[in-house]
């Protein structure tokens, strides 16, 4: 039977049992729960109280009023009660909400940490953190691989050559044309360099001009786009014979260095072959013109 | 109207014997019995009943002098007899004639009124500032826009707006006995003769509440 009384209401129907509004039958199942559900009994107290205000704050309709009147306001403690309504509301009339509160007050309100807004901040800030730091480790972790790759990786099957590149005696600069006076036909002498810059799509004509004085001599090809990290090297002479081969040489910035034995060489007019390694294809990446005196 | 002011209207004995049958413990049963009599009042004056009060006590009355004769065999909730009890009680109001509600004194009203703008001031400052600032915006809300404000103060306290409703109606209720209790020692102390001094209050300050 209690059990059976303790049916929920809702706040519609608490404010309807006050009012003296509710059917026969729910008026009968209302009572009983009343004095059965404690948590009911709470609810329609504070209900009580809100009705009041709502009353003293004329928050009621015109038909709700007359009921507030007729059957609500029947005891000397609800009537004390809407007094006490009537004193909060004019008590509190100079503070409306619209009033800019004290400068302290906003202050306090503002880093009050119970508000929300603070609490998503903080979760939101160690989030933040958290994926940070998350980033900094993966990022040290992998350059720190690459390191040790790079360390365990074979050297490339390069000939012998010398460990840096020879300091050519051209600019860096690759927008200043170098040796473009076509090369007299001039008996080899001391002064040529061992070493060269190759550009992409430069003729023969004004191919430079290399000494085999040195044991080796190094060519420094420029490279096209698109790029890749390893290269072939294929030295011909212009009628195609092959005189020298290097493979997967690796890119140094936009160039490959090759180092040429100088014993394969003789007078003449020579082209590099180069070819772009990507994956296991390889496409040609141009070629590239000098002459040996 | 509290137990011990019952007890003029009932045999000292009779009086006694209820409370123990309500509780052993006498606070305990004190509040029992304050809680069995509001739930009468509320459920009368649902029913439309102008004498809900005098009903009720009627009521207690009546089930404070059967209690020598089923403290002993009663089983069940005993609030539940109280509720039958009550309804006879009802059935015989309603078959006498109606006699004419009495009109409450204007004079008193406006000193009563005077008396509660007096005592909530006093309530007020016994509520830590929490609960202060709390229903204190809870009940500057406009009306018109009452429902956005308080859902504004809501978000601003960083709570639920339905939190907010029973947190404020908690403290409010806190109030309403705090008053009551400064009304009543108020009246006590007018019954007694003049005496200066601020009106009476209940309590010490209570902290955060909510």
């Amino acid at each position: 039977m209690i059990n059976e009384t303790r049916a929920q209401f809702s706040d519609e129907a608490i404010r309807r049992f006050l009012l003296g509004r509710l059917s026969s039958t729910e008026q009968s199942s209302f009572e009983n729960s009343l004095f059965a559900d404690g948590e009911l009994e709470e609810r329609v107290r504070l209900a009580e109280l809100e009705l009041s205000d709502d009353f003293a704050a004329d928050r009621l309709s015109g038909a709700e009023r007359d009921l507030f009147r007729q059957r609500f306001l029947l005891t000397a403690a609800r009537e004390t009660n809407l007094e006490v309504s009537k004193a909060l509301r004019q008590n509190f009339a100079q503070a409306r909400f619209a009033t800019p509160s004290s400068f302290r007050q906003q202050i306090n309100s503002l880093f009050d940490i119970r508000r929300h807004a603070w609490k998503y901040a903080f979760a939101t800030l160690v989030l933040m953190l958290l994926m940070l730091a998350t980033a900094l480790l993966l990022r040290k972790e992998q350059s720190r691989l690459a390191e040790d790759r790079s360390r365990s990786r074979p050297a490339a099957p390069r000939p012998s050559a010398t460990a840096m590149p020879q300091p050519a005696h051209h600019p860096s600069n690759s927008s200043v044309p170098a040796h473009t006076e076509t090369p007299p036909d001039l008996p080899p002498h001391e002064g040529l360099p061992t070493s060269a810059v190759l550009v992409l799509g430069r003729p023969l004509e004004s191919a430079p001009l290399i000494s085999t004085s040195g044991d080796v001599i190094t060519v420094q090809l420029e490279l096209g786009q698109p790029l890749a990290e390893y290269y072939d090297v294929n030295l011909t002479t212009i009628s195609g014979e092959s005189v020298f081969s290097a493979n997967s040489l690796r890119r140094a910035n936009e160039m490959v260095v090759c180092d040429v034995p100088s014993n394969v060489l003789r007078s003449g007019d020579f082209q590099v072959v180069l070819t772009r390694i990507d994956g296991e294809s390889r496409q040609s990446a141009g070629i590239y013109y000098f002459r040996i005196r | 109207m509290s137990a011990a002011t019952r007890v003029k209207d009932l045999t000292q004995p009779d009086f006694e014997r209820l409370l123990v049958w309500l509780d052993a413990d006498r606070e305990r049963a004190g509040e029992i019995y304050e809680r069995i009599r509001w739930r009468l009042v509320t459920i009368l004056a649902s029913r439309g009943c102008p004498q809900a009060e005098e009903l009720a006590d009627e009521t207690i009355d009546r089930v404070a002098r059967r209690v020598a004769d089923i403290e002993r065999t009663y089983v069940g909730d005993k609030a539940i007899y109280f509720l039958g009890v009550m309804n006879n009680v009802h059935h015989e109001y309603l078959r006498r004639p109606a006699s004419p509600r009495l009109l409450p004194n204007q004079d008193d009203d406006g000193d009563a009124r005077e008396q509660i703008h007096l005592c909530l001031d006093t309530c007020l400052e016994r509520l830590g500032p929490y609960s202060r600032q709390l229903i204190e915006r809870y009940y500057a809300a406009d009306k018109k826009a009452k429902i956005d404000l308080r859902k504004l103060v809501a978000r601003e306290l960083g709570i639920k707006p339905a939190t907010l409703r029973l947190r404020a109606l908690r403290i409010r209720e806190k109030l309403q006995t705090c008053i009551e209790s400064c009304l009543n020692k108020v009246s006590a102390a007018r019954l007694r003769g003049p005496q200066p001094g601020s009106p009476a209050g209940v309590g010490g300050r209570e902290g955060h509440s909510g």
